[in-house]
C-alpha cells in the first residue's frame, strides 16, 4: 500500500513536471534526468556533462543493489503498464515467450553513446514519458501527437502482452537487469550464478560493438546533409540527431512556440526531433528556456549571454523577392527588427536596402517573420553549423 | 473648439450623431498665422511638462472635465528607457497623471508593439508607469480593438483598421520618442500611429512615406509631447544605437511642424523626410520651419 502511493505520487510529480506547471524551468528536466540513459548515456554521447548530470548516478546505483529498484518504486510508465496489463487477464504470461530485445537495445545504446550517436534514446521510458505531453502544446497540435503517440503504443502493448514492455523492451528495465547480473557475477550466490548464463560477456562486448560501429558509420552519412534550423545550443547535426530523446520538453519550453517536432524534412534521422519554425514567431533575445530543459544535453545549457551570441542559422536576402531591392520601397523592417544589428543599409536610387552582416546574425527569424514581402519572404533563415556569433559590443558606433 | 472631424468617418450613427453636434469646421484649416511648437529644456521631467503645457494655455485647453483620454506612447520595444526606443515612462506617468488631475474620467493607453507586448511593457518601465498613474495601457491584439475606417483623404491608404480608443475619444496625445529610423530615416510623431494600425505591412508595400502622411489625414492628435530626452541618432528605430541628449520635449498641436522641429535635432532637412514633406504639401500642416512659431523655454 505504501508502495502505492509512492508510485502514485511519482506519478503526479512527473506527469506535472512534464507538463512544466513549476515556474523553475529547470525541474521540467530533473525527473527525466533520473534515468541514466538519458542523463549518463547523453553526456557521455555529447562529451559534455553538467551538475544535473549527476541526477542519473542514484539509479545506477540502485538498480546494482537491488533488482530493479526504480521500475518498482518510480517509473511512471512502469506504474501505467502495470494497470493496463491487469485489464487483460487472458494476456499474462505471454511475455515470457518475447525474447530480450531491450538488452540488445541498450548494448546498442551503449556503444551508440561512446560513439557519439546513442540512437534509441528515444526509448527510454521517461522519454516517452514526457513527450506524451506535448499532446497539451495547442499551436502546433497535430505535429506533436506523433511525439505523444510513444507513451499511449507502449501500454498498447502492454494490454496485448502484459509486462512485455518491462521485462523484454525498456532499454531502462533491461539496463537495470544487467546491472543485477553483473551484481550475481561479481557476488555470486549459490544457485543464480549458472541462471545469468555464461555468454554474458561476450554478448554484452558483441552489441556494445556494434552499436559504436553502426554510430560512426551513421555520423558518417549525416555529415554532409542540408541542415535544418535547431534550437539555440544543439549540438553538431551529427551528434544531435542522435542525442536527442524526442521528449518534447524543449518544444513545450519555448515561450513563443517556434519548435516543432521534424516530420521528415530533415531526412528520417533527424525524425521528430526539435526543428525551428519562423512562421509566426521568433527566438526571442531575452529567452533560453529551451536549453534549460533538455535531459540528455543534445541542446547544451547556455546562459542568457552565451544563447544571445550563439548563431543557431544565417538569415539570406533573396533580392529579387525584397520590396526595397526590387520594388525600391521604403521598408527596412528586417533592420527594424533585427535584435543583434545585424542588417546593414545600402543606398540604392535613395532607398535603403538590406544587407545580412553575416558575422552579426544569430538567425533568430526577426527579419523573417516581419518581412512584410508578398507572398514569399524575402528574407528567411538558414540553418547552418551552430557557431559564436560576433558579441553585440563590438558594433557600437556609429552605423 | 477643436477640430474633431476623425468622428465623420466613424461608421457608428452615434458618432456620427455626437460629430453632427459640433459645428463643422474645414479638415486642414488655414488656421493660425504659425503653428506653435514649445521646446522645454530641462531635466526634471515633471517640471518640464507643466511647462510645456501652460505655455499651450494649460491643461483645461485639452482635457475637459469627464474627458476620456487616449495617449499613444511609442511602447514598441522590449528596451530600457536609457537605450531611447521608447517613450520616456516617466514623462507617460506625468502626463496621465495630469490628465487625471485635471479632471479625466480616464486615461487609455492602447499600443501595438513590436516586441512581444508584456516584454515591450515591461523593459520599457511604462506598464509600472501607467499603473502607479492610474491609467489602463494595453497591448492592441484583439479585432475587437480595432475598427474599420476609409480614409477618404488618402492617397494610398484608402482603408485601415485602426484602434478604436484612438478613433473615438474626447482628447488624444500622441507621445513620440524621436529616434532614427532605417526604413523612414527619422520617427518621430506622425510616424507613431504605426503603433495604433493593424497592418502595418501594406505600408511598407505601397509607398512608406505616403501612408504615413495619409494616416496623418485620419487621426489628428490634439496635443503632439515629443520625448526628445535622449535621442538614437544611428541604429534606429530598435537599437541599440548611439544617443545624444538634447534634453528637451517638445509640444505642439499641428503635427507636421513639431515632426519637422525634432528633424533639426538630428541635423536633418525637415524635408529631406519625404513624409514630412508629403504631409505638408497635403496640407496636413506646416512642415515648413521659417513659417513655425518655435518658442524655447528653460526650466
Amino acid at each position: 500500500m505504501k508502495r502505492l502511493l509512492l508510485r502514485g505520487f511519482l506519478f503526479l510529480l512527473a506527469a506535472g513536471l512534464a507538463l512544466q506547471i513549476l515556474p523553475w524551468r529547470e525541474a521540467a528536466m530533473a525527473f527525466a534526468s533520473l534515468s541514466p540513459i538519458l542523463s549518463l548515456l547523453g553526456a557521455a554521447a555529447a562529451r559534455a556533462a553538467t551538475a544535473w548530470t549527476l541526477l542519473g548516478l542514484p539509479v545506477l546505483v540502485l538498480a546494482f543493489l537491488r533488482s530493479r529498484w526504480f521500475c518498482r518504486y518510480a517509473c511512471p510508465v512502469g506504474l501505467a503498464t502495470e494497470a493496463v496489463g491487469r485489464l487483460n487477464r487472458k494476456g499474462r504470461g505471454r511475455f515470457a515467450k518475447w525474447p530480450h530485445l531491450g538488452r540488445w537495445l541498450f548494448l546498442l545504446l551503449l556503444g551508440g553513446a561512446a560513439a557519439g550517436y546513442p540512437f534509441f534514446l528515444w526509448l527510454d521510458p521517461l522519454s516517452l514519458f514526457s513527450g506524451f505531453f506535448s499532446a497539451w502544446k495547442a499551436p502546433l497540435a497535430r505535429t506533436s501527437l506523433a511525439l505523444a503517440a510513444g507513451f499511449p503504443l507502449v501500454l498498447l502493448i502492454s494490454w496485448i502482452a502484459p509486462q512485455a514492455w518491462c521485462h523484454r523492451l525498456c532499454p531502462l528495465g533491461a539496463m537495470q537487469d544487467l546491472l543485477s547480473i553483473a551484481r550475481r557475477k561479481l557476488h555470486p550466490a549459490p544457485s543464480a550464478a549458472r541462471a545469468a548464463g555464461p555468454s554474458l560477456g561476450r554478448r554484452a562486448f558483441l552489441g556494445v560493438a556494434a552499436g559504436g560501429v553502426l554510430a560512426l558509420a551513421l555520423r558518417r552519412l549525416l555529415r554532409d546533409k542540408a541542415l535544418p534550423v535547431r534550437p539555440p545550443g544543439a549540438r553538431p547535426e551529427d551528434r544531435f540527431t542522435g542525442l536527442c530523446a524526442r521528449c518534447g520538453a524543449c518544444i513545450r519550453a519555448c515561450p513563443s512556440h517556434i519548435l516543432r517536432p521534424d516530420t521528415g524534412d530533415s531526412g528520417l534521422d533527424g525524425l521528430l526531433a526539435p526543428v525551428v519554425d519562423y512562421s509566426q514567431n521568433h527566438c526571442f533575445e531575452y529567452c533560453n528556456e529551451c536549453s534549460k530543459v533538455c535531459p540528455t544535453g543534445a541542446i547544451e545549457r547556455l546562459a542568457l549571454d552565451a544563447k544571445r551570441n550563439r548563431a543557431m542559422g544565417l538569415a539570406e536576402v533573396y533580392r529579387g523577392k525584397c520590396i526595397a531591392w526590387s520594388y525600391g520601397q521604403y521598408c527596412m523592417v528586417c533592420h527594424e527588427f533585427c535584435p543583434y544589428l545585424a542588417i546593414d543599409a545600402v543606398e540604392r536610387r535613395g532607398v535603403n536596402c538590406p544587407v545580412v552582416k553575416a558575422d552579426m546574425c544569430r538567425g533568430c527569424g526577426a527579419c523573417q517573420v516581419n518581412c512584410p514581402a508578398q507572398p514569399d519572404k524575402a528574407i528567411v533563415v538558414q540553418g547552418i553549423p551552430q557557431r559564436p556569433a560576433r558579441p553585440m559590443e563590438d558594433a557600437s558606433g556609429p552605423a | 473648439m477643436r477640430p474633431i472631424p476623425r468622428r465623420e468617418f466613424l461608421k457608428s450613427s452615434v458618432a456620427i450623431a455626437a460629430a453632427a453636434s459640433f459645428a463643422p469646421r474645414p479638415l486642414f484649416a488655414q488656421a493660425s498665422p504659425a503653428p506653435r511648437v514649445v521646446a522645454v529644456h530641462g531635466t526634471d521631467i515633471a517640471l518640464m511638462l507643466k511647462t510645456g503645457i501652460e505655455a499651450l494655455d494649460g491643461w483645461g485647453a485639452f482635457v475637459k472635465p469627464k474627458a476620456r483620454v487616449t495617449l499613444k506612447p511609442n511602447a514598441g520595444w522590449a528596451s530600457t528607457p536609457e537605450q531611447g526606443a521608447n517613450t520616456h515612462p516617466a514623462l507617460v506617468e506625468e502626463c496621465a497623471r495630469a490628465c487625471l488631475a485635471a479632471g479625466a474620467a480616464s486615461v487609455v493607453l492602447p499600443e501595438k508593439s513590436c516586441s512581444p507586448s508584456a516584454k515591450s511593457f515591461e523593459m520599457s518601465g511604462i506598464a509600472a508607469a501607467a499603473k502607479r498613474a492610474g491609467a489602463r495601457l494595453y497591448a492592441l491584439e484583439d479585432d475587437r480593438d480595432f475598427q474599420s475606417v476609409e480614409l477618404p483623404q488618402g492617397k494610398k491608404l484608402r482603408q485601415a483598421d485602426v484602434a478604436r480608443d484612438v478613433l473615438d475619444t474626447d482628447c488624444l496625445i500622441n507621445m513620440p520618442v524621436a529616434k532614427t529610423h532605417g526604413g523612414a530615416r527619422l520617427t518621430v510623431g506622425m510616424k507613431n500611429w504605426m503603433g495604433s494600425v493593424r497592418d502595418r505591412g501594406f505600408w511598407h508595400r505601397n509607398n512608406l512615406h505616403q501612408c504615413i502622411a495619409d494616416c496623418n489625414t485620419l487621426i489628428r492628435p490634439h496635443l503632439t509631447i515629443v520625448d526628445a530626452i535622449r535621442i538614437m541618432v544611428a541604429k534606429g528605430p530598435r537599437g541599440p544605437g548611439p544617443l545624444e541628449y538634447p534634453n528637451q520635449i517638445v509640444f505642439g498641436t499641428d503635427p507636421v511642424a513639431v515632426d519637422a522641429y525634432a528633424a533639426t535635432l538630428f541635423q536633418m532637412d525637415p524635408f529631406s523626410i519625404p513624409y514630412i514633406q508629403i504631409a505638408h504639401d497635403m496640407g496636413i500642416g506646416c512642415g515648413d520651419l521659417s513659417k513655425i512659431d518655435i518658442q524655447h523655454l528653460k526650466t
